[in-house]
């Protein structure tokens, strides 16, 4: 048995991933980041990363580390707002499907 | 597959996208595998140049919905299913073996039913009928639950009253005078439109300039009946809101906005979730006001004026008679002015 979900639970998990680092993240550390919960492979997280960077959810600057420039990634204003917006419609989609699935009490 | 041959393949690959896509795309990948150290582990998990481009691609166009699947092994990746069913042919002709099979079936069950066309005819009359009443109870229902749900964004197309273009309203005035007004926000709204339900609660709704004025007073209308303001604002940062509540409870469910301007002279004003750009003002004359601003308690500076009444900011009271507080925070480029005069203010911050 199979559950789909849209992209916008890993707009969600990706925002929830990059605010956890008040001073940004990097593309690598992102992507072992929220593999920890979904398998999902690097070339799927670009786009979404790219997605939420013009949705001004994101902004990027770089950082030069060992020689290079390491491009990192932070939560904006706005995307503090929308991963507020995803926690609350999880918590109300978690709680109806828990409902509904396993018997458990809606709070 | 060393570093340098995947993104020279790449950029041929991305050749047909703009500058600027495809340098974020190859910036991306050099210093993902750069991160990764080893050249071959890094492509292992990246996949094929072919691959990448096409959902670089793919996501340029909109977003592949539905692409992860939660299975009893976890989160499931489509596009690598599809990808491994295209590498194995044998995957690729058993799964069209079935889909032949399936529209051959399907194409049966018209011929049968033929014979009894009348009878079908009839069912699907009734289906049909059956349908639209069903449809319009679940519509009713669910405008009916919907309007006693504040959070519920998806009636903002069954509300009929006033739009304005989100860019072109630089300033947004609300004054209450009393009854019930709820400002909400939809996070997936692209409209970016302001929208006032109309109501007879809305006395007055002006656009001048730049400025849009709504005066909501609800005092004059009978008892029964439900004579809440629902005031939905877009998703992006407005330049300027500003808030008097004479009387009356307004209630923000999200706001975006450079500045935020707040009076409760009696009444409540409760922000859930405010995000600001720039400076904020909050004075109480009487009557309440509870903000939760988004960020950390640090990234703001507060300006605390208390004469009678109480200010909390995350629980910490400033509860002392005529007395002005300013608390600097070094990395804090946005101000806070509560000013009590009587009655409460409580702040809170959530990173």
């Amino acid at each position: 048995m199979v559950f789909n979900t849209g992209s916008a639970l890993l707009d969600a998990v990706v925002l929830s991933v990059v605010s956890r680092e008040p001073h940004g993240t990097y593309g690598y550390k992102i992507t072992q980041d929220v593999r920890t919960v979904l398998d999902v492979s690097e070339s799927t997280l670009y786009p979404v990363l790219r997605r939420l960077q013009k949705d001004e959810c994101l902004d990027v600057y770089d950082v030069e580390t060992a020689g290079r420039n390491r491009r990192y990634y932070r939560i904006t204003p706005q995307g503090r707002v929308q991963l507020e917006l995803y926690k609350k419609s999880w918590r109300s989609y978690a709680q109806s499907i828990s409902a509904l699935l396993l018997g458990e009490e809606k709070s | 597959m060393k570093k340098e041959e995947f993104l020279r393949e790449l950029s041929e690959l991305l050749s047909d996208l703009p500058d600027v896509e495809r340098e974020e795309a190859l910036e991306f990948y050099a210093d993902y595998i750069d991160d990764v150290g080893d050249d071959e582990e890094a492509m292992r998990q990246i996949g094929s140049p072919a691959l990448v481009a096409q959902r670089v691609k793919a996501g340029l166009i909109g977003n592949p919905e539905e692409s992860i699947e939660y299975t009893e092994q976890g989160y499931k990746d489509q596009f690598d299913e599809q990808e491994k069913a295209q590498l194995t042919p044998k995957a690729r002709r058993t799964a069209s073996a079935s889909g032949e099979r399936e529209s051959a079936t399907s194409e049966e069950k018209p011929a049968k039913k033929s014979r009894g066309w009348l009878l079908v005819l009839g069912i699907i009359v009734v289906l049909f009928v059956g349908s639209r009443i069903a449809n319009g109870v679940i519509r009713y229902l669910r405008y009916k639950n919907a309007y006693q749900n504040q959070n519920n964004y998806e009636t903002y197309d069954a509300w009929t009253g006033w739009t304005y273009e989100a860019g072109a309203v630089n300033t947004l005035r609300i004054e209450v005078n009393a009854g019930n007004v709820e400002i909400v926000m939809d996070p997936h709204d692209t409209t970016y439109q302001i929208r006032i339900e109309e109501t007879s609660a809305v006395t007055s709704q002006s656009f001048d300039g730049d400025t849009l004025e709504i005066e909501c007073d609800a005092s004059g209308l009978a008892l029964f009946g439900d004579h809440t303001v629902r005031i939905a604002v877009p998703n992006t940062y407005l330049n300027r809101v500003e808030v008097e509540v004479n009387a009356g409870n307004v209630t923000f469910d999200h706001l975006m906005t450079n500045k935020f301007i707040a009076e409760v002279n009696a009444g409540n004003l409760m922000v859930d979730g405010l995000a600001l750009q720039g400076n904020a003002s909050i004075e109480t004359n009487a009557g309440n006001a509870q903000i939760r601003l988004l960020g950390s308690e640090t990234s703001y500076n507060y300006h605390v004026d208390v004469s009678l009444g109480n200010v909390i900011i995350n629980g910490n009271s400033f509860a002392q008679l005529n007395k002005s507080t300013l608390i600097k925070n070094e990395v804090a480029y946005r101000t806070i002015d509560l000013t009590s005069n009587m009655g409460n203010i409580d702040v809170t911050t959530e990173d």
